[in-house]
């Protein structure tokens, strides 16, 4: 439990760091950002970039068109910068656009009737750890293309609900901003996900046992 | 199961693994994005807000954002500092298809991926001809007149006119690597680079300074200030196999619509930038390399479009067509080898064989055969049937089965010298092959010469530390010392 609530925490902390790297600075940059200024809008593309790509590739897999939505959501950003009021952090706001980025492909992708998008070999490989020998490396790669397909079965809202809160170790009422929807709606939707994966991990399972049977 | 074995399940099984993926961003894969945002950002306001991909292929608009690209590499500090403007270079892929061996074009791209266990021959103008393994990809733009190469991962053989103007050079993690007109590998396939250079002279610069390779040697960055080496069999048989492989086809270029190939595809992805590949059919291939053995002019007759998935890709099969007899004679013998019925799956594939010779389903019929008479210790009846097979196989699923099964046939028959040669040139021809520590163990075990011996060992033990000839190999290697 202990070591698990510090993954946690590492993880999301991980997340939060990356995207406010020298947070304060971020409203100057913002603010010369919407005067036009590219230079700066760039900036803040390089500081949020890692937690922008990370939650991107936990919410949509990796995927041929995951840097496409990245490239999205920035271009999205810089042109709803008007409307930015600093209300909220910046950070915040760039991941409600990731957020609904993601959302409006995983739903396409579904009313298309094309959940399981093939994942793209390379990307998958720099998701596995460096440095370690084929074998492991092919392993690991093929055990994260299993957790993405898991994933790809899942309703959208379930998906996203399931990052924020399950991997990322997002607190419920963090989440629920981030996705516009209520505290406990979102707790649902965790519970839903999980116990979505559980059955469809129980169906591989007696699948494997039965091949194994028969074979 | 209880909910909290469910839970456990999932944290294992799910949520763990995604904790562990490493999530972050190179620079090359940083710059390229910012491409995409820049020229998104400066696309007209008329465009439609969304669908994706609006902004791209306009190439002026490009070249304006790939200065956004350096601007980035320069501020997150990247080792390899570009001081101008690179401008994008398309990568001409090629593929040899149909029984005629036609040749075709591809759609030209910035950018060539490729997935595990699959090979990709590209031109870049007139003076590079590349070859590349997956898992990988290679990009390629011009900066200062000289083509350059940023090799992402997966193994990269390329060819060098040094009488063609300008220069080449290959940017892989940690090194760059300058071309003098040459026949050289760079390899990034596990996140560390070595190269090699067969023919010619290299330049490799990395952070401690530069290096100069001259053929026949190899070399990694990590080895410091270690004297180069031999390059290991393997890569030269890959270097071989690269070398006399036929030059690109000209004339115009056919687009393969991705959809034609099937789902899941494949075999070799072309994607001109991240964008493009979502906006108009990515034109995806099989690259037919011919074997080492082939002359260049002669690319080996493949069967005929569409293309099919790679044997290594395990992908489901295509879907069903009428059944011929051949074929439920093929099910027939598949059901008496599941049940055991060893004799009678060899009766029903020999009559396959005899009475549809012509059949596709032939060649699996005859592997099938050796394989059983191998398994019963009759390695000259399972020799006999592989004699019947054409090599490469007319199905292409078979072509890296029935080349580990000659091999194993040799081995068998106690024929080490044919056994080395097969062995060494199925390394070349199959580099991600499933069984290549199986093939790497043996052909090491097999190689009495400690000289010959010492870099299979060593490569044995670097890319399976844990395999089942480890221990073996790492004794051997002592006893092999100089």
């Amino acid at each position: 439990m202990g070591s698990g609530a510090v993954t946690v925490a590492r993880v999301h902390n991980a997340v939060r760091d990356a995207a406010a790297i020298g947070g304060g600075d971020d409203v100057a940059l913002v603010a010369a950002a919407r005067a036009g200024d590219r230079r700066s809008f760039r900036e803040l593309y390089l500081r949020h970039l890692d937690a922008v790509y990370g939650r991107m590739t936990r919410l949509v897999g990796p995927v041929a068109e995951r840097d496409d939505l990245v490239q999205q959501v920035f271009i999205d950003v810089y042109q709803a910068l008007p409307r930015f009021r600093g209300d909220a952090r910046f950070s915040t706001f760039v991941h409600r656009i990731s957020i609904n980025v993601a959302f409006e492909h995983l739903r396409r992708r579904r009313r298309s009737n094309d959940r399981n998008q093939p994942l793209d070999d390379i990307e998958l490989d720099r998701l596995v750890a460096a440095g370690a020998s084929p074998e492991v490396r092919a392993a690991d790669r093929e055990e994260l293309a299993r957790v993405f397909r898991q994933l790809a079965a899942l309703k959208p809202k379930l998906r996203i609900a399931f990052v924020l809160v399950a991997i990322e170790g997002m607190p419920l009422a963090e989440a629920a901003e981030l996705v516009g929807a209520e505290r406990d709606a979102v707790k649902q939707r965790v519970l839903n996900a999980r116990r979505a994966l559980s059955e469809r991990l129980a169906r591989l399972d007696r699948a494997a046992a039965r091949a194994g049977g028969g074979g | 199961m209880t909910e909290r074995d469910d839970r456990d399940d999932v944290d294992e099984r799910v949520i763990a693994p995604l904790r562990r993926a490493r999530l972050e961003v190179d620079d090359i894969h940083a710059a390229r994005m910012a491409v995409g945002i820049e020229a998104g950002l400066d696309a007209p306001a008329a465009a439609p807000a969304r669908p994706p991909g609006r902004l791209l292929g306009v190439a002026s608009v490009c070249a304006l954002a790939a200065a956004a690209a350096v601007a980035v590499i320069a501020m997150r500090g990247a080792a390899q500092r570009t001081a101008h403007v690179p401008r994008p270079v398309e990568l001409a892929p090629y593929v040899y298809v149909g029984p005629g061996a036609e040749s075709a074009r591809l759609s030209p791209a910035a950018r060539l991926s490729v997935p595990v266990g699959a090979k990709l021959r590209a031109s870049a103008g007139t003076a590079v001809r590349l070859t590349l393994v997956g898992p990988g990809a290679v990009a390629a733009s011009t900066v200062d007149g000289a083509t350059e190469l940023v090799l992402e991962g997966g193994l990269l053989l390329v060819d060098f006119d040094h009488n063609a103007d300008g220069k080449l050079r290959v940017r892989a993690p940690g090194a760059v690597v300058t071309a003098v007109g040459t026949l050289f590998a760079v390899d990034a396939s596990d996140g560390r680079t070595r190269v090699a250079v067969m023919r010619g002279v290299i330049d490799v610069d990395v952070a401690a300074g530069r290096r100069r390779l001259v053929g026949a040697s190899a070399w990694a960055p990590g080895d410091g200030e270690a004297g180069a080496g031999p390059i290991p069999p393997v890569l030269a048989a890959a270097l071989v196999e690269h070398d006399v492989s036929p030059s690109p086809p000209v004339g115009d270029y056919v687009v393969v619509d991705e959809r034609s190939l099937g789902d899941p595809p494949l075999v070799a992805r072309v994607a001109s930038g991240s964008r493009v590949a979502r906006n108009r059919p990515a034109a995806r291939a099989v690259d037919q390399a011919p074997p080492l053995t082939a002359p260049p002019e002669a690319p080996v007759p493949v069967p005929a479009p569409p293309l099919t998935r790679a044997p290594e890709m395990n992908a489901p099969a295509p879907p069903p067509t009428p059944v011929s007899e051949a074929e439920a004679l093929y099910v027939a013998a598949e059901a008496q080898m599941r049940a055991g019925a060893n004799e009678q799956a060899r009766a029903t594939l020999r009559e396959l064989v005899a009475r549809h010779g012509g059949d596709p389903r032939s060649e699996a019929a005859l592997l099938d055969l050796a394989r059983l008479s191998l398994a019963v210790g009759a390695a000259a009846d399972a020799r006999r049937f592989l004699a019947r097979m054409p090599d490469p196989t007319r199905d292409r699923a078979l072509v890296e089965p029935a080349r580990h099964l000659r091999c194993r046939v040799h081995v068998a028959a106690g024929d080490m010298a044919a056994a080395a040669t097969c062995l060494r040139s199925f390394r070349g021809q199959h580099p991600s092959s499933p069984h290549d520590a199986e093939v790497l163990a043996q052909l090491a075990a097999i190689t009495d010469d400690c000289d010959r011996a010492r870099p299979l060992l060593d490569e044995y033990l670097r890319r399976y530390p844990t395999g089942s000839f480890a221990a073996q190999a790492t004794q051997r290697q002592r006893q092999c010392r100089p």
